[in-house]
This record gives structure tokens, sequence and C-alpha cells, in this order.
């Protein structure tokens, strides 16, 4: 039997079996043949048990069945970052690199790495400052003070830090200290009988604690599980020629609709791809990398009004600082327009004039006026607005 | 046997029209570069018989000639005007018009209120944009007459005394010097001093917000 006629009879087959564990399969990421095997869990992939247009559309519910290839692959992302990933960044040299700008990429990104990793664990002196891709206005107030083409690997974290608000803080200084009331114990005698240590009193010893000057394991256990202290990315550098970027959270804040968290990724992408300058993609669940790195800066998600807005695929090389500028100039005027959040991004990018924008400002601010920095922020949206 | 009716659906291109939308766009600004209202708070101030020329522009009713005299009426009405209006000026707003109406007539019906939301939207960006320029500029005359007269940020937050350099960090925060504000009605001797002495020297350069009233 020809390969075709195997892969007809099994599709054929594999409609009725898709949730089931035995039979022929096509795997519904990877589209790969395969036979018996074990149904998904949500623990490494998302939704397992929704509807699919692989299985029969009224038939029994039950788990998809995956292929072992993306079922494992999906174990190493979990491994890789101890969690399932929401998205996966790609990186990619532009073009052709030699072994000088190579090693270079490589030793950005392990540089970058090597901070961030630090700031997302227990290592931390300050638990409060944390790393996001998605906070597009402190990302864009941060880089309107510095040159984006020549941010070292330092520089380029800290645009991708940001700080814990003051409730936030005292928020978690409470949960900090009702925690180790909880397992050690309610003085501070206890506190020092348990650590080792002479503290003189209760708000000394959890104010060290929350410094990362104790260095017991149970305490700083407590330490990492109320301040959250895990990577919320990892960054996977071989070999100049991929470095994976996987991310735990997607990169979306509060009810983002989706196409304004498809403007904050690429936003976040655009600024990968010019401070590290190589080529930037998001990767779906099951996409297989088609791309080279010499298509653009940074592939537009797969969102197709933003695809619309942007008008191509990918941002390319002499339109990406332009873009970069617009969203976040977007993302800065963003609240005194007094849009919707879940669009306010989008809206404003595809306003039909900059007098559009202008005027919604004036008419949600309480003087009935914008400021100067307002105008030199639609002075920047302009170059994008049709 | 009837005839068949077939439509064809075909998308108007605004793009194709966009150079001629901002040149009338430049035609207009230029014309109310000389129109006495120049940093009023209000859209209608700002734009001034403009409003009214794309308002009637739309209805394609209206020939260029009669349109433009209806524009000239309105602004000798303006006390401020004074009823003089430069040639040149006069010769942008008659074409800026003459322009308008021709295209009005030359885009589909439906997509006539587009294109003149476009006009609207896109000349009033421009205006407020120049007149927002303009008070930018005197605030910074205001900033280098004050660092002139006080040198050091702590002798002027010393004469203005703290509640009048609440929240003003250093002379780059400084704000558009107002005589007309409730802000200055309730400032102390000093800065009100300071405020008076700036318009008495700068009289003749710095541009002074305008009242809604015009």
């Amino acid at each position: 039997m020809s390969v075709v006629q195997q892969q007809l009879a099994a599709y054929g087959a594999s409609k009725e079996k898709a949730k089931s564990p035995k039979g022929e399969h096509f795997c519904p990421i990877c589209n790969a043949q395969f036979g018996e095997g074990p149904a998904a869990k949500a623990a490494y992939l998302d939704k397992p048990e929704s509807h699919t247009n692989r299985a029969v559309s009224h038939g029994s519910p039950g788990y998809i069945v995956i292929c072992p290839a993306c079922k494992y692959e999906r174990f190493i992302q979990n491994l890789l970052l101890g969690g399932k990933p929401a998205e996966i960044l790609v990186l990619l040299p532009r073009m052709n690199i030699g072994q000088g700008s190579g090693a270079e990429l490589v030793h950005k990104a392990h540089e970058l790495w090597a901070s961030a990793s630090r700031l997302m664990s227990n290592d931390t002196d300050d638990p409060n400052v944390h790393v996001s891709l998605a906070l597009t206005q402190m990302i864009a107030r941060k880089l309107s003070e510095q040159d984006v083409f020549t941010l070292s690997p330092r520089a380029l974290l800290d645009v991708f830090t940001y700080s814990a608000s003051a409730d936030t803080r005292k928020k978690c200084r409470k949960e900090l200290a009702d925690a180790l009331r909880e397992y050690i114990g309610e003085t501070v005698n206890d506190l020092n009988a348990s650590w080792g240590t002479d503290f003189g009193d209760w708000d000394a010893a959890v104010q060290a604690l929350a410094n990362g000057k104790v260095k017991d394991e149970t305490a700083l256990a407590i330490r990492a599980d109320v301040y959250r202290l895990q990577p919320t990315l990892k960054i996977v550098c071989q070999t100049p020629h991929l470095i994976l970027l996987p991310l735990r959270d997607p990169m979306a804040v509060g009810k983002d609709a989706e196409v304004n968290a498809a403007i904050r990724r690429l936003f976040a992408m655009l600024v990968l791809g010019l401070a590290l300058d190589c080529s930037v993609a998001i990767l779906g669940s099951g996409d297989a990398i088609t791309f080279e790195g010499g298509e653009g800066v940074a592939r537009v998600p797969k969102v197709p009004a933003l695809r619309d807005l942007v008008g191509s695929e990918w941002v390319s090389l002499d339109t990406a600082e332009k873009w970069l500028k617009a969203i976040g100039a977007a993302s800065l005027i963003a609240q005194a327009t007094g849009l919707p959040e879940r669009s306010n991004l989008y809206q404003i990018l595809s306003a039909p004039t900059p007098g559009h924008i202008l005027r919604r400002i004036e008419e949600q601010s309480d003087s009935g006026a914008a400021s100067y920095k307002h105008i030199k922020h639609l002075e920047t949206l302009k170059e994008v607005l049709r | 046997m009837r005839k068949i009716i077939t439509v064809h659906g075909g998308r108007f291109d605004l793009d194709g029209v966009r150079p001629k939308i901002e040149g009338i766009v430049i035609l207009f600004d230029k014309y109310l570069d000389e129109y006495p209202v120049k940093t009023a708070k209000s859209k209608h101030a700002v734009m001034g018989p403009v409003a009214k020329v794309l308002e009637r522009a739309q209805t394609r009713q209206w020939d260029a000639q009669s349109l433009t005299g209806y524009a000239l009426r309105a602004h000798e009405m303006n006390p401020k005007a004074r009823s003089y209006l430069s040639p040149a000026a006069r010769q942008a707003l008659e074409d800026g018009t003459t322009q308008l109406v021709a295209l009005c007539r030359e885009v589909p019906v439906t997509a006539v209120a587009k294109v003149v939301e476009r006009i609207d939207y896109g000349l009033y960006y421009a205006r407020r944009k120049k007149g927002i320029e303009w008070l930018e500029n005197t605030r910074q005359m205001f900033v280098r007459f004050l660092q002139g007269k006080y040198g050091d940020f702590s002798r002027l937050s010393a004469t203005w005394g703290d509640k009048d350099a609440k929240d003003i960090a250093s002379f780059a925060d400084l704000r558009y010097p107002s005589d007309k504000s409730e802000a200055y009605k309730k400032a102390g001797a000093g800065k009100k001093a300071d405020i008076d002495e700036f318009w008495k020297q700068y009289a003749d350069q710095a541009v002074r917000e305008e009242d809604e009233n015009v």
C-alpha cells in the first residue's frame, strides 16, 4: 500500500478515533499519521477536551490524542519553564551571520538570561521587581529616553522590568508575615530558633527575609511562593541561528481584546528584534518554523485586523522603528483618550486622522485641552495612520 | 424578456483622493493663519468659517463662488477680524473652497461624508497643533524669563511661596503664564507680579490664550 493510500485510509478512520486512544490517528497539531496513543492532558496541552473538527461533531466526549513527538515536545517545554508555556518567541539572525556576530548574539542572549533568571528567582534582592513583556506603556516610557539600537542586555532587561505598586508590596509583605506565622512560629524567637539568627523584632526578621538576607530553605520557599519568584520566561540559546524564548504567561493585560494583545506582542517583538539585531516571530501551537529570518524584524501576529493595519506579514527593517515608535506613542496616550482598555491601542492606531484622537483627548480632559506632550505623540502616530 | 440588471459593487479607494484632501487642508490652513482666533478651546472657534463651508459643501448643492462669499461674510462678521482679509488669505480660501466643491462632486455620494470628515479633522489637527506650539513657545519664553530673573530655582520657590511652587520641581515644570485662569486669580503676590511683568515685557512676542466668545 502506498503512503498516499495509507494516509487516506488513516484519514478516513481517524475522525471517529480522534478522542479515543485506540485506532489510527492524525495528530491535530502536526498532522503526522500515527497509531494508538494516550489521551492528551491539560497539564501540557491547552483545553484537550474542547470541540475540534478533527473529531465527530456529536460524538462521545473525551480528550484529544496527539502524536508522541508533539507530546514529548510539550514535556520538554514544561521542563524548561517549570510550567506550560503560553507562547514561544523565536529569534533568528536576519541574514547569514559570521562567527563573530553569532558569538555576540549568543553572548547577549546569555547575559540577558543571566540577569533575568536572577531577577525571577530567590536570588533577587528585591522581590517586588518583576519581568513582563506585555506592559507596553511602561516599556514605551522607558524606551523614550533611550536608543533601542544601542541597548545593552542589562538595559534591555531594565526596559522589561517593573516594580510592584505600593499596595501590592504591602499585600505581599502581609502575606509573607502570615505565612511565616503559620509555618514557623508566632514570635521572633521562633524565627531566630528556626533560622539560627538573632533578629531583635518580628518586622526586622520579615524585612530581612523579603530582602533575601535569610538563607533558611523553608523561609526562602515561602518567600518564593508569596512573591511568585519563578521564571516567567526562559532563554534557550545553544546557537545564534535559533534562540527560543518560551513565556509562561500570554502577552496581554487585563481583558485585552485579541487585536490589542497582538499589538503588545508585536511591540515586544520589535524591541527584541531591534535591540538584538535579529528577526522575531511568535510560534503558536503546532506552527512549523517556515521563515528564515531575512523576511523582516518581526512577524505580525496572525490577527487579521492587525495584519491589515500593518499591511504585510512581516515588519521590515526600514519600517520597524516607525511601528515601534507609533505603538509606543499609542500606549502613552491611551489613558488620555479614555478609550476602552480592551481595544484602545487598536482604536488609536486605526484612527483615520490624528485630529480624531486629538479631539477625543480634549473631550476626555478636565481642562478641555490637550498638551504639547500629546501633540508630540500624535506627530509620531501620524506616520502610520491611514 | 426583461433586461438583466447587474450591479458592480466597487469599493471607493480613499487613498486615490488623499493628495487632494491634503491640498485642501493646506489651503484652508493658510487662510486660517490670518483668522483672528488661534488658540481658543472649542473646535467651533478654531475652525472659523471653514466648519460651515465643509458642512455646506457636502450637500453638493452649493457652487464654489456662493460658498466662498458665504465664508467671507462669516469672516467679516467676526469683530476681531475688523472686516479685513489679506488678498493671499482670501485667495487661499477661494481656492480651498473651489477644490472642496469639485472633490465633493467627484467622489461617490456614499463617500462624501468620509472625505469631508478627513478634511475636517485633518485641518483641525493642523490648527490645534499650531496653537499648542505657540502656547508652548510662550511657556518656554516664560521659563527663560524667570531663569534670567532668579537664576536658581530655590530663589523662585522662596518668592512664590509653598502654595504656588507646589508640584513644581524645576524651571522646566512651570506652566503657561495665564493671566485669566483661576490659578492666576488665586495666586500669591510674587507669582502674580512675575506673570504681569512677563506679559509687559513680552506682549509683542508671546501668544495669549483666547476667550471662547470670539
